[in-house]
């Protein structure tokens, strides 16, 4: 193994993650006849077929059926934009609470702008979190509008509001806004003087809908029916999916100044910020949902077999895998590829140690770059991280790992396990002889309607085989020798044998199908919307330029932010 | 703990309001309970039923012995949204309190499409109350794929209702936070107004189908003015605080999202209770879990995982046993101690109706068509209690005769509230189940 310090870690921004748990662990029962006997496409293009097979609706073959564009609406932040967005106005907000943390959870991505909840419990949490930043940052507040300690000072008062307003609502403040927070203001300072009518106002200003929710509304466009995202939304949206944070004093000041109406200045503050400090954070945010790694340091293994996986190695192998895509994407080919097939990863020591790589001395805390040489060992796919995310306390799972590649890489679905499913406990065979778990599973799911699903999903997670519940290499199973082989279906032009994780990944990565369906994850995230109908009209010209950019996904980024299926919003009632 | 609601009121006292004790006047009163993995008829038909009235209880039911005679037990309610892709639990999970409902916009995983069961009664009797609906809930980790909208209650298409699953947020929202100091009542009058006028303006700028996003914000807050305002009109009991109060809220999530807490649902339990009996709410559901969650049940020997080990795989039911042994008790708790409060000539259960649902009859993949529902009560002398219904086994030759939008049009009744058929009309349901109203 070669190594080399890295520059830079992104391990904060996977800091908080979650898994979510196996996805799909077994069947023994019966699979409704006909419409769910076999998976089929998300819709995704390619340029692949299976005619009549699983997955043939996708590989080119869906129609565009629909509008392109997304409606006018509200996005409601999620909890890190949340704590994001109060940090960048509030650096001394103290101990906050993350008020949608379970509302985040419970879409695909937590951007989705029709999941959100606002009940009691979260409206509790966004108001005592407005009372702990008034308390916190009134010290703050006060330096900066020292004027504030002349109470009778009403023009004080006002550009405070406008101020904390304009950071807070990531637009300028109507006349009518400005007017009602003086007027909070001034009611708190007769009743109890300024510091209470600066902690009112931004209590006030942490409760509004204006800073809870982005604005997607746009104003009336020449065009009949449409409307176009004004500066200020652009903006907003440019920052939080570049930074997951609201925009930067340039970004602010472009959009005050109308300066992002066009493709080029949309693109060049989107690459201004992709290579500022914080410029992969929407993105590291993005891979933490896409990989499910969100809950990964709560995922615990037998610590018999498994005594090193403590929390702290699962803390430095989180990190290990931030930094190893941010590694691919500030490299000279950040691509979906690369993604898939690097060899190079940030090991941290505790990593090193889990996966037995004795040969690495003096690797860095903050993590160092090496060459992994291991057979097999290539892409992210392959990272500790994921393997370990998608397997049991005690073993690996092949079905899960297959189920996440097929489903989310591939974009092939695959219907929810049928009734009175029973994942398949390891026995001997029926002479007694040991078994590898391939071959137990092989055995449950090659039967019956079980194969129905499980062949879509299985033999993509059997080259995995070769590396264990923790993500480490072996050679064998249960004192047998570990088949790597597996197969591709439902996928179209990649579908056939392959001989490792490898092989199949090389192939995964090289393949338009994967292209597209990264493309549309990528979309759903950033434009927040969950699968519709009119998904394929919105991503098609996307994909698109995603294939023949060869799949940079910092183009993919900004190509999605200019693209007039962003910018303009249908019309609603 | 930091309290949620004290802290928000910066060092206002939490106060129980036991000087506004008043005469509580007898109003029909509400209880649903859930919980996941079903009511098994594996486990139900271990009590011998020789007729309606002629059954003798074992098993969990054995919980309500005391209570024999006011209850009605209703088996085998079809569900066709239950058989819904494969018959997986989470699929039709949020249809079982809405009768049926085969498609939500084209896909069935527990997302609320209309107004569910609890919530409609809520809507109607709980006008005048403090609280419309008070819905509590047990922790559990909601990320499983299917678990998609995190609660199985609704006021209407796309308007959930989420569980309050903090204890003392749940205390707050019941018996209110006390202000001492007019200055900061003031100040907290100002706040809350602006944000009211706030969300009302942005709302009026909005397309018309988001400003439901709106709708639910507005409404909470309004809940919270309305538990800061606090005072209570019944005899309320004393709730004091538990030792899980004084942890911090992660923790609590935190630790219960894996285990379920006997101390914790018990004092989740006691709260629901004082709510109804100190009259700041007619309806209470109790959703202690559903769907496709991992919670085990630690301490009562059930360590394996209640999703994948017991919904998929406990064939001798062991485990689903003590879950719902676990789950009785806990119904029978509650009902006994209403039933121990003197009202009127009798006591609050005599206008008691309580539901026990869960997501279906069988596994978390199977049997979810034929759900079975446990009545206690009387429903001020509407039900015809201590029997027994069997209804013919799940694909019987009329399901239409007690398909499991009946059984919610019976809660109704038994309510004194007007309904005559629930849920989205996929199993026809006209009428209540026949020979359960008196």
């Amino acid at each position: 193994m070669s190594r080399q310090h890295k520059s830079s870690t992104l391990a904060s921004a996977l800091a908080s993650a979650v898994l979510l748990g196996s996805l799909a662990a077994g069947c023994t029962g019966n699979i409704d006849q006909g419409s769910a006997s076999a998976p089929g496409s998300s819709g995704v293009g390619g340029s692949g077929t299976s005619p009549g097979g699983p997955g043939a609706g996708g590989a080119g073959m869906s129609a565009c059926v629909g509008s392109t564009r997304l409606a006018q609406r509200i996005r409601p932040l999620n909890s890190a934009q949340y704590g994001n967005t109060i940090r960048a106005v509030f650096p001394d907000a103290g101990q906050l609470r993350s008020p949608f943390e379970v509302s985040d959870r419970s879409a695909e991505f937590s951007t989705n702008a029709n999941l959100r909840r606002f009940d009691f419990d979260t409206s509790l949490g966004i108001m005592t979190n407005g009372q702990t930043v008034a308390e916190a940052s009134l010290a703050q507040i006060k330096a900066s509008f020292a004027c504030l300690a002349q109470s009778a000072d009403s023009n004080c008062s006002s550009e405070l509001v406008k101020t904390l307003g304009r950071s807070l609502y990531r637009a300028p403040l109507s006349a009518d806004q400005a007017t009602k927070l003086s007027n909070l203001f001034e009611a708190g300072n007769k009743l109890a003087g300024p510091d209470a009518a600066i902690k009112l106002v931004v209590r006030a200003l942490l409760s509004s809908p204006l800073f809870l929710f982005h604005r997607e509304l746009g104003q009336p466009s020449a065009e009949s029916g449409s409307a176009n995202l004004t500066a200020h939304e652009i903006a907003n949206a440019i920052s939080f999916a570049v930074t997951n944070a609201p925009p930067d004093a340039l970004l602010s000041q472009a959009a005050d100044a109308g300066e992002l109406s066009t493709p080029a200045k949309i693109r060049e503050h989107a690459l201004r910020l992709l290579g500022g400090e914080r410029g992969l954070t929407g993105l590291q945010a993005f891979m933490t949902e896409f990989f499910r790694t969100r809950d990964f340091v709560k995922n615990d293994k037998d610590k018999t077999l498994f005594p090193l996986f403590d929390s702290e190695t699962r803390s430095q192998a989180l990190a290990d895998f931030a930094d190893t895509i941010a590694g691919v994407l500030r490299s000279s080919e950040p691509t979906l590829a690369s993604l898939l097939t690097t060899r190079k990863f940030v090991v941290r020591p505790r990593t090193a140690a889990l996966l037995g790589w004795s040969d690495l001395q003096n690797l860095s805390p903050d993590g160092s770059t090496v060459e992994a040489s291991e057979q097999g060992r290539a892409g992210i796919l392959t990272h500790p991280v994921f393997l370990a995310n998608f397997a049991h306390a005690n073993e690996t799972n092949p079905v899960a790992r297959g189920h996440f590649v097929t489903s989310n890489v591939l974009c092939v679905d695959i219907p929810p396990p049928p009734q009175a499913v029973k994942f398949p406990e390891r026995t001997n065979a029926n002479d007694g002889s040991p078994r590898t778990l391939r071959q137990v599973l092989q055995s449950e799911h090659s039967m019956g309607t079980c194969a129905g699903c499980h062949q879509f999903m299985d033999p993509v997670g059997y080259p995995f085989e070769v590396f264990d519940a923790v993500g480490k290499l072996r050679s064998t199973d249960n004192g047998l020798p570990i088949d790597a082989s597996g197969s591709i279906s439902g996928a179209g032009e990649i579908d056939g044998p392959v001989a490792s994780a490898q092989e199949m990944l090389g192939k995964i990565a090289g393949s338009a199908r994967a292209q597209d369906c990264f493309a549309e994850r990528v979309y759903k995230y950033v434009a927040g919307v969950d699968a519709s109908p009119t998904l394929e009209c919105s991503t098609s010209s996307l994909k698109s330029r995603f294939r023949e950019q060869q799949g940079n996904v910092l183009e993919l980024v900004v190509g999605l932010l200019q693209s007039p299926e962003f910018l303009a919003r249908e019309v609603v009632p | 703990m930091a309290l949620a609601a004290s802290s928000l009121l910066g060092g206002l006292v939490l106060r129980l309001d036991r000087e506004a004790q008043g005469a509580v006047t007898s109003v029909p009163r509400f209880i649903l309970y859930n919980h996941s993995n079903g009511l098994q008829n594996f486990h139900l038909n271990k009590s011998a039923v020789r007729s309606p009235t002629d059954f003798t209880l074992s098993g969990f039911m054995t919980h309500f012995e005391p209570f024999k005679q006011e209850l009605t037990v209703a088996q085998n309610l079809f569900c066709t949204a239950g058989a819904h892709l494969h018959g997986n639990s989470s699929s039709g999970l949020s249809c079982t309190k809405r009768g049926a409902e085969i498609s939500v916009e084209g896909i069935m995983e527990m997302v609320v499409g209309g107004p569910t069961i609890d919530q409609w009664i809520a809507s109607r009797l709980g006008q005048s109350s403090r609280l419309r609906s008070l819905v509590l809930g047990h922790p559990f980790d909601v990320s499983y794929g299917n678990c998609a909208q995190g609660t199985i209650s609704g006021r209407a298409k796309n308007e959930p209702v989420y569980p309050t699953l903090d204890p003392v947020k749940a205390h707050e929202l019941i018996f209110g936070v006390q202000n001492q100091d007019e200055v900061l009542i003031q100040l907290q009058k100002s706040y809350l107004d602006f944000v009211k006028d706030d969300i009302q303006s942005f709302h009026a700028q909005l397309p018309g189908a988001e400003r439901q996003k709106l709708e639910q914000y507005l409404e909470s807050v309004r809940e919270i003015e309305r538990s800061l305002a606090g005072g209570v009109a019944g005899a309320c009991p004393q709730i004091g605080a538990q030792e899980f109060t004084q942890k911090s809220e992660p923790d609590i999530q935190g630790e219960l999202q894996n285990s379920n807490n006997p101390a914790f649902w018990r004092y989740m339990c006691d709260l629901g209770v004082a709510a109804l009996q100190c009259g700041a709410t007619q309806q209470l559901s109790m959703l202690h879990t559903y769907g496709c969650i991992h919670l085990m049940y630690e301490f009562d020997g059930v360590s394996r995982n209640h999703h994948f080990d017991v919904g998929h795989k406990d064939e001798e039911g062991t485990f689903m046993d003590k879950i719902l042994g676990f789950h009785a008790e806990h119904v029978a708790y509650m009902y006994k101690k209403l039933k121990d409060v003197p009202e009127g000539a009798g006591t609050m259960a005599d206008s008691l109706l309580m539901a026990w649902m869960s997501d279906g009859g069988g596994y978390h993949h199977g049997g979810n068509q034929a759900h079975s529902m446990i009545w206690l009560g009387k429903g001020n002398g509407r039900l015809q209690t201590g029997k027994w219904h069997r209804f013919v086994e799940a694909v019987g030759p009329n399901p239409a005769q007690y398909a499991l939008g009946r059984a919610h049009v019976t809660t109704a009744q038994a309510l004194g509230l007007e309904l005559d058929d629930f849920g989205d009309g996929t199993d026809p349901c006209n009428g209540p189940l026949p020979g359960v109203l008196a």
